[in-house]
C-alpha cells in the first residue's frame, strides 16, 4: 500500500519525540506529538488511506529536527549560550516544535476535508495549520506561567523586581515569538509543496484507489 | 419586520451612545481626568452609533442580539475608563476582555459565513463544527500576535504595555474563555440556522459583496 511505510516511520519518530518530551516533562511538546501521532495514523485506521509524501516528509523532518534539538539540549553543547537571558537550545526546540504543530494542523484539516461534509481549499487548510501552530504557542503560555511562578520568577504587577529585570516576560513570550518566526518559512514551504496536489488527493490509497 | 429591527437598532445605539457621552461630559468638571479618559469616552460613544449608521446607510444589518452585545462591550470599556472601574473593581479587566473577545469571535464567525457564501467558485463549505474550531484557533493566534506586538513595542520603546507575565496570561485566558464561549454558542446557533439565511439577513451593500467575491474572478480556485 502506497506510503504505508513512511506513515509508520513518521509515527515511530513522533513516538520517540513524545517519549523524550514526557521524560523531560515538556507537556506542550508531548501534547503536540500526541496530536501528530493520532493525525498521522487516523486515515490508515479509518479506511486504509495515507497522506501524500510532502505531508509525511514534513512530519518526519520536524520530528528529526526536534530530536536533534533535544540532543543538543541534553548534551549541554549550548548549555552556556543565552539570548537575552533565555537558553538558545530551548529556543531551538521551540522553533522546530512549530513545524510539528503546523504539520499536525495541516493533517487535521485534510482529514476534515476528507471525512466530513466540509469543503476546505488548500489555502484554508494552510491558514488553519498556521493558526493552529500559533494557538499551540499561545496555550504554551499557561504552563509556562505556572513554571515561572513555581520557580520564583517575578510574575505579578506588584513585584518590584519587574522594573529592572524583565527576564520572566522574555521567557513567557519565547514560545509565541518562536512560532511566529518559524511558521513563516514552514508555511511557505508547505504551500509550495501542496500546489502539485488537488485538495481531494491529499489522502491516497484505500479500497477505492 | 425590517422597520422594527431598524428602530430597535437605532434606539439601542442611541441610548448607549447618549449615556456614554453624558458620562464623559460629567467627568470633565470632576477634575483629575487624564485626556486619554475623556477621548476614550467620546470615541466609545461614537463607536456605539456604528450599528445604527450601518443600518441607515444600507451597508449591513446586524442581528439585534449582536448589536446589544457590541454596545454592552463598548459601554463597559468606556464606563470602566471614565469611572476608573478598571482600577477600583477586582476582575473588571477580565470581564471586559472576555466580553470583547466574545464580540470579536462572533464577528470572525459572521465574516467566515460571508466568505463561504460569496466564494461560490471555490466550492467552499463550512460546517458548524469546522467553523467553530477554525474560529477558535484564529482567535488564539490573534491573541498570540497581539501579545507579541505588545512585547516588541515594550522592548523597542520602553513602554509597559504588558505590565507583567500575570497580566499577559490573564489577557490570554480572557481571550480563550471568550472565544470558547462564542464558538460554542455559534456552533449551536448554526445548528439551528441556515448559513445562507444568516448571510442574507445581513443585507450587505454591493461594494462589500464585490469585495467578498474577488476570488471568483481568479482562474485558480485553490
Amino acid at each position: 500500500m502506497k506510503n504505508e511505510r513512511p506513515t509508520w516511520f513518521s509515527a515511530i519518530l513522533a513516538i520517540a519525540v513524545l517519549s523524550i518530551a514526557a521524560y523531560r516533562l515538556d507537556l506542550m511538546l508531548a501534547l503536540v506529538e500526541a496530536v501528530l501521532i493520532v493525525a498521522t495514523l487516523y486515515p490508515g485506521w479509518r479506511d486504509h488511506t495515507h497522506y501524500v509524501s510532502f505531508l509525511l516528509k514534513s512530519s518526519v523532518i520536524s520530528s528529526i529536527l526536534i530530536l536533534i534539538a533535544e540532543a543538543v539540549d541534553l548534551s549541554g553543547l549550548l548549555g552556556e549560550v543565552f539570548y537575552g537571558g533565555v537558553s538558545v537550545s530551548w529556543i531551538l526546540i521551540l522553533l522546530v516544535m512549530t513545524g510539528a504543530s503546523m504539520t499536525a494542523g495541516m493533517m487535521i484539516s485534510v482529514c476534515i476535508n476528507h471525512y466530513t461534509s466540509a469543503v476546505i481549499t488548500k489555502r484554508w487548510m494552510l491558514l488553519f495549520a498556521l493558526c493552529f501552530a500559533l494557538a499551540v504557542a499561545a496555550v504554551y503560555m499557561f504552563p509556562m506561567f505556572v513554571d515561572l511562578y513555581c520557580s520564583g520568577y517575578p510574575v505579578f504587577n506588584e513585584d518590584e523586581r519587574l522594573t529592572t529585570n524583565r527576564l520572566s516576560d522574555r521567557m513567557l513570550m519565547a514560545p509565541v515569538l518562536s512560532a511566529i518566526v518559524a511558521a513563516l518559512p514552514w508555511s511557505a514551504r508547505l504551500r509550495q509543496c501542496s500546489t502539485y496536489y488537488d485538495r481531494n488527493e491529499m489522502l491516497r490509497g484505500g479500497p477505492n484507489d | 419586520m425590517t422597520d422594527k429591527l431598524q428602530r430597535w437598532t437605532e434606539i439601542t445605539s442611541a441610548v448607549f451612545a447618549a449615556v456614554l457621552l453624558l458620562m464623559t461630559i460629567l467627568a470633565i468638571p470632576a477634575g483629575g481626568r487624564h485626556p486619554y479618559e475623556v477621548i476614550t469616552g467620546i470615541v466609545c460613544s461614537l463607536f456605539c452609533l456604528l450599528p445604527a449608521l450601518f443600518f441607515c446607510k444600507k451597508i449591513m444589518r446586524l442581528p439585534l442580539w449582536f448589536t446589544a452585545i457590541i454596545e454592552a462591550a463598548i459601554f463597559m470599556h468606556g464606563y470602566g475608563v471614565l469611572l476608573l472601574q478598571y482600577d477600583l473593581l477586582v476582575h473588571y479587566d477580565t470581564i471586559t476582555h472576555t466580553l470583547s473577545s466574545f464580540v470579536i469571535t462572533v464577528c470572525v464567525f459572521f465574516s467566515l459565513l460571508c466568505v463561504e457564501h460569496y466564494g461560490n467558485y471555490t466550492g467552499l463549505k463550512f460546517t458548524p463544527g469546522w467553523t467553530a474550531m477554525l474560529v477558535f484557533v484564529i482567535m488564539m493566534s490573534f491573541g498570540g500576535y497581539w501579545e507579541a506586538f505588545e512585547y516588541v513595542v515594550d522592548a523597542g520603546t520602553g513602554t509597559m504595555m504588558q505590565y507583567s507575565p500575570f497580566d499577559t496570561v490573564r489577557d490570554m485566558l480572557s481571550n480563550a474563555l471568550g472565544s470558547i464561549l462564542a464558538s460554542t454558542f455559534m456552533y449551536f446557533y448554526l445548528k439551528h440556522h441556515d448559513n445562507e439565511a444568516v448571510v442574507r439577513s445581513f443585507a450587505l451593500c454591493f461594494r462589500l459583496e464585490r469585495l467578498l467575491t474577488w476570488n471568483d474572478r481568479k482562474d485558480n480556485p485553490d
